[in-house]
């Protein structure tokens, strides 16, 4: 008995101090019965579009838009496609839309059970020098082809279609197992005969139906996010024709979803944007088939699914990431897991699912067959929000953190300020695998994004992206000053008391940007002390006070460009993310612009370089050597003509590209003959490069100057990282404390007193 | 004629130990459970404590003993929650203990003044924290009051006036159970001893003094310790009022473990954490001291 016990107790023990192998250390990925396996094919068919296409078996069928430049006229053609081809060539099918006098497009087809295609046209007419716009119109055409692609019917269903404006766009179109046509619009279901003629219309309560499909029973079923009951869920709904309205309403434990197709023996198909799920509706039992990043899909970026009768599931994707949005097709395939090679799983934690990165963990893992990143998301997209959502998320993070479930690499994007992490050496110093890299460089990273993630000399994080944020004014202003101090600042102030500096014109505006890059004044993070009692920061409060009202109020009569132009506001807050918006901020002035800057407590002109996705390999992952691999993926750069530049990089050379792309200046071309156009001097005509807007004012944009290149790389040297400027947490707790003081209801005295009570206890809990 | 003595012998050692199989069997359950919820994560606390941080777990044997005592958020932490226990917990037994005297005189209303004192332990903290913040808000009930009589608004969370709104609603929501437990020990004073007194001609201070007290030493002693684990326990509401980090008066061990918990200072958490267990224990331990040497002489 007691050595029963005596083991039972080690064993518990074993358990809870968490000594267990619980993860294998090897990343072996953990076994289920059966896996998808994925095969890929390139569905490039040049300028088709895969949005409207059919998918009926190994069949896919395409509507193709015509423009004849010659004529005028825009027609569509139809052509076929088997997933099954060696070749891309398409089989153009003998199916004529439209009528010879005017112009045509499809909006929606579908194919029934016996090969019948029904497509629902876009009518307009042919436009020419002789015609009357008054006459312009378009209409709706249900049309319906026999299974040799003869027009059966034709129908204009323009005034049904008409009947309710916030519902004539048709979104989906399906058929049902008894022939009835199912076009779905806004918030609407039309169903048709199979003579096309309306025999219902079933509106929906709510805002928008995000899905429809069938069941395999060939019941017809709309989705939609049900935000009148209690439970906030995504909810399916049964359409009950006969009774033009809805039957069955399912509601409990529905995943959101964004196609649905007939299950293979019973239910449904129900795809989101992170896993695939079956659901029966005799049982309401929901099973999950798949997530999508383990068959190395982006759920994201799935634009047509359909399932084969022998179990194979095809997935139409399109990367939206690329310039020409590249689709392809996904064959998945059911298959013994151990069939299947052993793969080295990678873990990568996140707070929220990220289009961008689920987009390069499918790359990599495609890429690297040996191993399998996979995504932990610690906030469910179907997670209800409540006020303890994100602490929660947080919290069971931490625990992964510090526990035996640690992930390999972790998306700081949440956490602005890493010192905390770093100070406990939760991050691998990333230097050494720099060093060693192959494809990756220190050199390649602009220093001040290094600067943001160095912890004691320890680089813990990677970016790619960035902006800077600082302040602008005009140069008759500000031209004499360089840089701000507070005492300046109050000085200027006082001068121009009937001047508001910024837009919005409130306090707690007013106190973030003047504190902004002058809190750390008042704390000295070495003795863990502050002093928010001193005199400067009373002058922050009363300087802040001044102003109009407590919280932003926006004044939506006059736009900001033009309180700017006409000084009726002197600053404005900007955030530049490349060059393009750079010069709009400049131009938004029409009067020369100078960088004003945060002010400082040196007087230094305040500028923050703020990063996006951070990424860090996590210290205790056993698959540090995969893990870096994984993150050289996410910085590599390669130059591509087609790619627009968006936003800032942390990579020289692809800052470089920015600047050299913003430079090249464009010119005026006859695109009749091809040949550049010339002035009365012979000389090129330059033309706008881009236009861009704010508010109702927009400005043309040329290609960048020299000077302006040189400004933007001075802005990002001499910013400052912005984990420097804040700790998350005593701003917190200052932004809460002073709204009283603004609303009036306490002194300037009693403020700082319990800002300072409250933030030294904050310091010396963690110094 | 030895021989079947020795089997009767035989005969109740095997049925003692058999007893004794059994009775561990049934004890095994509470066994596990005492383990797995206290006993293994004291140890774990304990490991905790000895270790750089939760994550590289360097051996520093005491250095986070160390550490914490210079901490200045943990000293401050200690001050107010023993300042706070030193008043909180006598105030909550004497205050509770009048009332269940009060109410054991036959006075009209009796059973409705003590569901009175009793409907706050029924009403959740949620609804405790919003019905307080009503009443001591900047614009609450309190402060609306006493403009009345031209006092000027006080902050009373994030104010030195905290400590007496705590209290307060400490007392306010620990009174009634308090109560009931004296009410039902005074019940169950000998009646005897009583009319004896009665009939010696003691008044009723020396019978209370005299008799009730001691008779009533072990009720105190549970009712003190109970009140004084509720009095850590204050961190609840306080933290649903003011947050993590409320106005540096009533900033608990309890805000100061959460905290560490929350920014992965496990270390200093568990450091803490069993500094406070030691206090506790030694607390405990003279409370019963004192119990023992008062009630020793008590019946029963």
């Amino acid at each position: 008995m007691k050595i029963i016990l005596v083991w039972l107790m080690l064993i518990i023990t074993i358990g809870l101090t968490a000594c267990g192998k619980k993860d294998e250390g090897d990343g072996a990925a953990e076994k289920a019965e059966y896996v998808y396996v994925p095969e890929f094919k390139s569905l490039d068919f040049g300028d088709v579009n895969t949005y409207s296409m059919i998918m009926k078996g190994e069949n896919f069928y395409f509507p193709i838009y015509n423009f004849d430049e010659e004529t005028g006229m825009a027609t569509t053609s139809f052509s076929k496609w088997n997933i099954n081809s060696e070749s891309m060539e398409l089989e153009k099918l003998p199916i004529s839309f439209g009528t010879e006098d005017s112009q045509s497009d499809v909006y929606k087809m579908t194919m029934d059970e016996e090969g019948n295609v029904y497509a629902i046209l876009n009518v307009y007419p042919v436009v020419d020098e002789t015609f009357d716009y008054e006459e312009y119109s378009i209409e709706y055409y249900l049309c319906k082809y026999h299974p040799d692609y003869s027009l059966a019917t034709q129908v204009n269903i323009t005034k049904e279609m008409n009947k309710d404006e916030n519902n004539n766009y048709p979104q989906d179109m399906l058929v049902d197992s008894q022939g009835r046509i199912y076009i779905q619009c806004n918030n609407l279901v039309r169903v048709f005969n199979e003579n096309c003629q309306m025999i219902a219309e079933i509106s929906i309560d709510g805002d928008w139906i995000n899905v429809m499909g069938m069941s395999k029973e060939g019941k017809v079923y709309v989705g939609e996010y049900n935000y009148t009951s209690d439970s906030h869920g995504f909810q399916l709904l049964e359409l009950d024709v006969e009774n033009n309205g809805i039957g069955a309403k399912y509601t409990e434990g529905i995943p959101d979803t964004r196609f649905m197709v007939p299950g293979l023996e019973k239910g449904a198909l129900l795809a989101g944007d992170n896993s695939l799920f079956s659901y029966d509706f005799a049982t309401n039992t929901l099973e999950k088939i798949l997530d999508w990043t383990n068959c190395n899909i982006n759920g994201s970026s799935i634009e047509n699914l359909d399932l084969l009768p022998d179990g194979r599931i095809l997935v139409v994707t399109r990367d939206y990431s690329t310039g020409n949005g590249e689709s392809e097709l996904a064959i998945l395939t059911k298959t013994k897991a151990s069939e299947v090679d052993d793969k080295q799983v990678i873990t990568v934690a996140s707070l929220y699912s990220n289009y961008e990165l689920q987009n390069q963990v499918v790359a990599f893992n495609k890429a690297n067959p040996l191993y399998q990143v996979r995504v932990n998301v610690y906030i469910d997209d179907n997670a209800e929000w409540t006020d303890t959502t994100y602490s929660d998320a947080i919290t069971r993070l931490n625990n992964d953190l510090t526990g035996q479930n640690a992930p390999d690499i972790i998306d700081l994007s949440f956490q602005s300020d890493l010192s905390d992490y770093a100070s406990k050496g939760l991050l691998e110093d990333l230097t050494p695998y720099l060093e060693n890299s192959a494809s990756l460089n220190k050199d390649d990273f602009l220093e001040p994004v290094l600067d943001n993630f160095t912890y004691d000399g320890k680089l813990v994080a990677l970016a790619r992206q960035f902006n800077i944020r600082t302040i602008y004014g005009k140069e008759k202003f500000f031209g004499e000053y360089d840089g701000f101090t507070m005492d300046e600042l109050f000085e200027f102030v006082n001068e121009n008391p009937d001047k508001p500096l910024f837009q919005d014109n409130s306090k707690m505006g007013m106190f973030s940007r003047l504190a902004t890059l002058s809190f750390n004044e008042f704390i000295d993070y070495s003795t863990g002390s502050c002093d928010f009692e001193n005199e400067n920061f009373k002058k922050i409060l009363e300087l802040s006070n001044t102003q109009k009202s407590v919280d932003y109020q926006y004044d939506s009569e006059v736009s900001l460009p033009e309180l700017l132009q006409t000084d009726q506001v002197l600053l404005n807050e900007v955030y530049i993310s490349d060059m393009y918006s750079y010069i709009m901020y400049t131009k938004m002035f029409e009067e020369d612009a100078v960088l004003v800057g945060y002010p400082t407590a040196d007087g230094s002109k305040g500028v923050i370089l703020e990063c996006y996705n951070p990424y860090a390999i996590v210290a205790t992952s056993k698959n540090k050597d995969v893990s870096w691999k994984f993150m050289e993926s996410l910085y590599q750069y390669t130059p591509n003509e087609n790619q627009g530049y968006y936003q800032f990089s942390a990579l020289k050379a692809e800052m470089e590209d920015m600047y050299k792309e913003a430079m090249e200046k464009e010119y005026s071309m006859d695109w009749m003959t091809g040949e550049y156009e010339k002035d009365e001097n012979g000389e090129l005509i330059e033309i706008p490069k881009t236009s861009w807007g704010y508010d109702n004012w927009n400005v043309d944009i040329y290609a960048a100057t020299q000077e302006e290149v040189d400004t933007v790389k001075e802005l990002i040297e001499m910013a400052s990282p912005s984990n420097n400027y804040m700790d998350e947490k005593i701003s917190e707790i200052i932004l809460e404390e002073v709204e009283p003081y603004f609303l009036g209801k306490k002194s300037v005295e009693e403020t700082m007193d319990v800002i300072q009570r409250r933030v030294d206890l904050y310091l010396g809990e963690n110094y | 004629m030895k021989t079947p003595k020795v089997q009767t012998k035989n005969r109740i050692g095997k049925r003692l130990r058999k007893a004794r199989n059994t009775t561990r069997w049934y004890l095994a359950p509470s066994v596990l459970g005492v383990l797995l919820f206290f006993v293994i994560p004291f140890l774990v606390v304990i490991y905790y404590s000895m270790v750089d941080n939760p994550i590289s777990n360097n051996f520093v044997f005491l250095e986070n003993f160390g550490r914490i005592l210079k901490n200045r958020a943990f000293k401050r932490a200690v001050t107010n929650t023993f300042s706070f226990s030193m008043i909180a917990v006598p105030a909550a037994v004497i205050l509770s203990l009048l009332m269940a005297i009060m109410l054991e005189v036959k006075i009209p209303f009796r059973s409705q003044f003590r569901t009175f004192f009793l409907s706050p332990l029924m009403v959740p903290v949620a609804s405790i924290v919003l019905i307080w913040q009503v009443l001591f808000h900047h614009n609450g009930v309190v402060n609306e009051f006493l403009a009345n009589f031209g006092a000027d608004k006080i902050d009373w969370l994030k104010s030195e006036y905290s400590h007496v709104v705590i209290i307060t609603l400490f007392l306010w929501k620990n009174l009634g159970y308090n109560m009931i437990i004296f009410m039902a020990a005074l019940a169950s004073i000998p009646k005897d001893i009583l009319e004896v007194a009665r009939l010696e001609s003691a008044n009723p201070f020396q019978t209370f003094f005299y008799i009730k007290i001691r008779y009533l030493s072990s009720t105190i002693l549970f009712v003190t310790i109970m009140s004084l684990i509720s009095s850590f326990k204050v961190f609840r509401e306080i933290y649903l009022l003011t947050t993590d980090y409320p106005y540096d008066s009533i900033y608990m061990l309890q805000h100061f473990m959460n905290n560490t918990f929350a920014s992965l200072d496990y270390q200093k958490l568990s450091s803490a954490a069993i500094l406070m267990s030691l206090v506790m224990v030694v607390i405990i331990g003279a409370l019963f001291l004192v119990e023992n040497h008062f009630g020793k002489d008590v019946e029963g």
